[in-house]
Parts: structure tokens; C-alpha cells; sequence
């Protein structure tokens, strides 16, 4: 247990330090704490990268063992994920990410299904307006009269049939509440990254740690 | 039958009718959604597109730059926003290399690289000349966002610190472009396509090295665009697909992006009457004490 505390302990200094070392570097010109500062955004790019690897072994593992142990209506489509993987995989890593067929796949195959599933949020969007946003009270009347004049706005029509005062109309609510709004919530989100920053550098904040409840 | 009944037969039958508009299937707004997007293809509407302030004060900007100046394009955005923000990077890219301006792209999320190369193909069947190395530099994926971008941009040689090689393995050493910067202070225009908040780059170059901003962003975070412009973060910026149209209007080059806003308007008018339509449903079926 004690050997674990200082595990603990020690990865809470380590965060600490880099912690002060990246605000400092903003507030203090030391030629050795900007290149500290360097080296550390440096490294969290390595680190970054390791991570998209170790997160593809570990979608092929996860697959590996629903195929592995036939997980009925799962284990086919692992299956074709782990083909896809190490087939793309592959080819980018011995023919290049120039190669005509690592390219053909990606234009052809992957942007268009990522396209799809995308724009399949069109037809929620098509069904929530029919069925959902409804004007059952003052706050969804405000927020459905928003978003009616939001579309207004982006949509060129508008302007050809009620001219340029819907424009107006639309433009004061995203230049003066939506605005009002977002910036409070940029406040908001400001303070509370300070304080969990601040409460992550002292040790009381460890969740990070990917600690369970019994071992924090 | 009296008229008494009559009434009552009359009213039951409304009601119904308000309520199957209610508890109908979804499936049939969907054909009907399908055909709003494809009948403007079909058949262009030509509706005239309002160009807002922001677009034009990128594509003024833009203008005002020399021949030669350079352009860091970092991207953070997926394959599957290609539909919203691609015309605004293809148009952007365009009018920089018209305007004999330098690209160096960069990606800091994994289908950007290659989406830079599918915006390369589109120019170059168009006729513009791309010289790899010379005008244009794709240095691939850098993985850590905004680490990545506090790195690179650091001076006196952020860049060459962080990326050794460029997204085809070649050193970034071998390419001309790249010796012609080395952090960011030898950019003249940071031009980041996001599908995010876009507001990274203010934080790491706008405000602590005074950088040069424009950026493209999906429809939704207009109001992010908005907010920056208003506060004179950014130069300008492209809102989503009506950016790109925007864009493309200004440059006198009309393409898809103008094309696409004539579904832009067809899916929303049809939106709107969804909406009303909805909500007149909802009045019409409220019970008692509802």
C-alpha cells in the first residue's frame, strides 16, 4: 500500500511541475523554463501519438475476442474490422500513404461512409422538427423562435422572400443573446478549468489517474 | 342526422386527423427530405446569397497579402464534415495559389493529410499550379492539438523541432518551402479549417505573437465565428457550406458551393414547415389541463 502512495504521489508532482512549468513560462521569461515548456509540448505529441496506436491494438483486441469467442451478431463484424484494419494498415505502412489503392479506399470508401453517417443526423433533424419542437411553454417558445430565425438567417430563401429584415432580425439575436450566452460560457468554462487545473496540481483532484474509488 | 350530431361528427373527425399528423411514421419526411435536397440539383433555384462580413473581410485580406507570403493551413476536421467545410477549403486554397501564395498544411486529427491531398487534386484538375516543395507543403498528422500548436509555433524554430518529416516521409530539410519558415514568425496568414471552436489558435499565436487569423468552421459553431470577428480575434472567417459559397461568389468562380445552398434553402423552408406544421398538430391535440 505504502509503495502505491508514493506512486501516487509521485505522478501528482510530476503533473504539478509540469503544470507551473507551462503557466510559468507565460508569466516568467527564463530562457530554461520556455525550453522545459518546449520539450514538454514536444513529448505530449509523442505521447499523443502513442496513444493512436495503442488504442488501434486495442480495438483489435476487443474484436479479436468477440470473434474468438463467436459473440452472436458481433463476431462478423469484428471480423471485418479486423480485416479493414490490417488491411489499411498495411497497405499505408509498406506501399506509403500515397499509393493509389491507400488512396482509393479513403476517397472512395471512408469519406463517403463517414459522409453518410453524418448526414443521417439530417433525417433526426427532419423528424425532431415534426414530432419534438414544440412550443409547449415561454422557454421552448423562445427557443424554438430562435432556432426558426437562426435557419432563417443561413438560408438564403429567406432573404429572396421577406428581404433584408429577417437578416436584421436574425443577426441581433446571434450578435446580442446568443453572444451574451457563449461568452458567459466561455467565462464558465475558464474558471472551472482554473479550478480543476489548481485542484489536480495539489493532489485533490486524481481521477485522472484512472485510480478506482477504493485505491483514491 | 341533426345538426347537433353534425357538429360533433365534424369535430371527432378534425381531431383525428391532427392526431394521426402526430403519430405518423417518420419515414415519409424522409422521401420528402431526399427530394428537397436533390430537386435543387435537378433543378437549380438560383436563390441570390447574401455574402456576410466576416467572409469578406478573409477574402479582403487575402487580396491585401503580396505574392509569396506564406500560409500555415492547419485542419482539424473529419472525413465526414468534408460535405459542410470542403468547399470552403477548396475555395480558399484556390484563391491562395491564384494569388501566388505559399500552403504549408498541417493536420492535427487523422483524416486531415489526406483530405489535403483530395483538396490538391480538386485544384489541380482545375488548372492550378501546384509545385510540391515550392508552393505547397503537406507535413501530415501531428497528434496532441494544442500542445502540437503551442510547439510548433514557439521561436525561433518551433516547426523544425516538432516535424522532422513531411506526410510522404521526405525531410522537411529537402523541401525549399520549408526553409523559408521556421516558426510563427514567419507566417503571414494562419488559415485553420475546423469542425470544433476554432479558438485554439487564438490562445497560442493571435494573442501571444499577434498572428494573422481566418478560419472556416461547420455551420453549427457560427456563432464562435461571430463572437471572434466581433472581438477582432480573427481576420474573418467561412461559416460552414454558405461559406464557401460566399467564398465562391467573391472570387466570380460559382461551383458546388453555390450550387449546394439551393438545398441549403429547400431543407430548411422545409424544416420551418415541419415546425409549424408541428406545432398546429400540437394545439389541435392538447387535452384538457395539458
Amino acid at each position: 500500500m505504502s509503495s502505491f502512495l508514493k506512486i501516487k504521489e509521485i505522478s501528482i508532482a510530476i503533473c504539478a511541475l509540469l503544470g507551473i512549468i507551462m503557466i510559468g513560462q507565460y508569466y516568467i521569461n527564463i530562457p530554461a523554463i520556455s525550453t522545459a515548456a518546449n520539450y514538454a509540448q514536444i513529448f505530449t505529441t509523442s505521447i499523443a501519438g502513442f496513444m493512436m496506436i495503442f488504442g488501434t491494438f486495442t480495438l483489435l483486441l476487443y474484436n479479436y475476442n468477440h470473434f474468438k469467442k463467436k459473440t452472436p451478431g458481433q463476431w462478423y463484424l469484428s471480423a471485418w474490422t479486423i480485416f479493414l484494419i490490417v488491411s489499411l494498415a498495411t497497405i499505408g505502412l509498406v506501399m506509403g500513404p500515397d499509393h493509389f489503392y491507400f488512396a482509393w479506399m479513403f476517397e472512395n470508401v471512408f469519406i463517403n461512409l463517414d459522409t453518410a453517417m453524418y448526414s443521417i443526423l439530417g433525417f433526426y433533424v427532419m423528424a425532431a422538427s415534426w414530432r419534438a419542437f414544440r412550443a409547449r411553454n415561454i422557454d421552448a417558445t423562445f427557443l424554438l423562435v430562435s432556432g426558426v430565425l437562426a435557419a432563417l438567417v443561413n438560408a438564403p430563401f429567406a432573404e429572396a422572400i421577406f428581404g433584408k429584415s429577417i437578416l436584421n432580425v436574425g443577426n441581433w439575436v446571434m450578435n446580442v443573446p446568443t453572444m451574451a450566452g457563449l461568452r458567459t460560457t466561455y467565462f464558465g468554462v475558464a474558471l472551472g478549468s482554473i479550478y480543476v487545473a489548481l485542484r489536480t496540481f495539489i493532489g485533490k483532484e486524481i481521477g485522472w489517474m484512472g485510480l478506482a474509488k477504493e485505491e483514491r | 342526422m341533426d345538426g347537433f350530431s353534425e357538429g360533433r361528427e365534424v369535430k371527432v373527425m378534425a381531431q383525428s386527423f391532427w392526431d394521426r399528423i402526430t403519430d405518423m411514421s417518420p419515414r415519409p419526411l424522409y422521401i420528402i427530405l431526399i427530394l428537397a435536397i436533390a430537386f435543387p440539383f435537378i433543378s437549380p433555384l438560383r436563390i441570390p446569397i447574401s455574402i456576410a462580413d466576416y467572409t469578406k473581410a478573409a477574402y479582403n485580406f487575402v487580396e491585401s497579402l503580396p505574392p509569396g507570403s506564406i500560409v500555415l493551413s492547419p485542419n482539424v476536421i473529419e472525413a465526414s464534415c468534408w460535405g459542410e467545410c470542403g468547399y470552403a477549403w477548396i475555395a480558399t486554397w484556390e484563391h491562395f495559389f491564384q494569388k501566388d501564395l505559399k500552403i504549408v498544411a498541417i493536420s492535427l486529427y487523422k483524416d486531415g493529410p489526406l483530405l489535403c491531398e483530395r483538396v490538391i487534386d480538386v485544384l489541380k484538375s482545375r488548372g492550378v499550379n501546384v509545385e510540391y516543395g515550392v508552393n505547397y507543403v503537406n507535413l501530415g498528422l501531428v497528434p496532441g492539438f494544442n500542445s502540437a500548436i503551442a510547439a510548433m509555433v514557439e521561436p525561433p524554430d518551433g516547426l523544425h523541432r516538432l516535424v522532422k518529416t513531411d506526410y510522404f516521409g521526405n525531410s522537411i530539410n529537402t523541401l525549399p518551402l520549408m526553409s523559408e519558415i521556421k516558426c510563427i514568425e514567419q507566417v503571414d496568414l494562419i488559415c485553420s479549417f475546423t469542425s470544433g471552436w476554432g479558438e485554439d489558435w487564438v490562445g497560442l499565436a493571435v494573442i501571444p505573437y499577434g498572428a494573422k487569423y481566418i478560419y472556416s468552421c461547420i455551420g453549427v459553431m457560427q456563432p464562435t465565428l461571430v463572437n471572434q470577428y466581433s472581438l477582432k480575434l480573427c481576420i474573418g472567417g467561412l461559416a460552414g457550406l454558405k461559406g464557401g459559397a460566399e467564398y465562391e461568389l467573391m472570387m466570380g468562380n460559382p461551383s458546388t458551393g453555390v450550387k449546394s445552398m439551393d438545398a441549403i434553402s429547400t431543407t430548411h423552408a422545409l424544416v420551418i414547415i415541419f415546425i409549424v406544421v408541428g406545432n398546429i398538430a400540437m394545439v389541435f391535440t392538447r387535452k384538457k389541463g395539458d
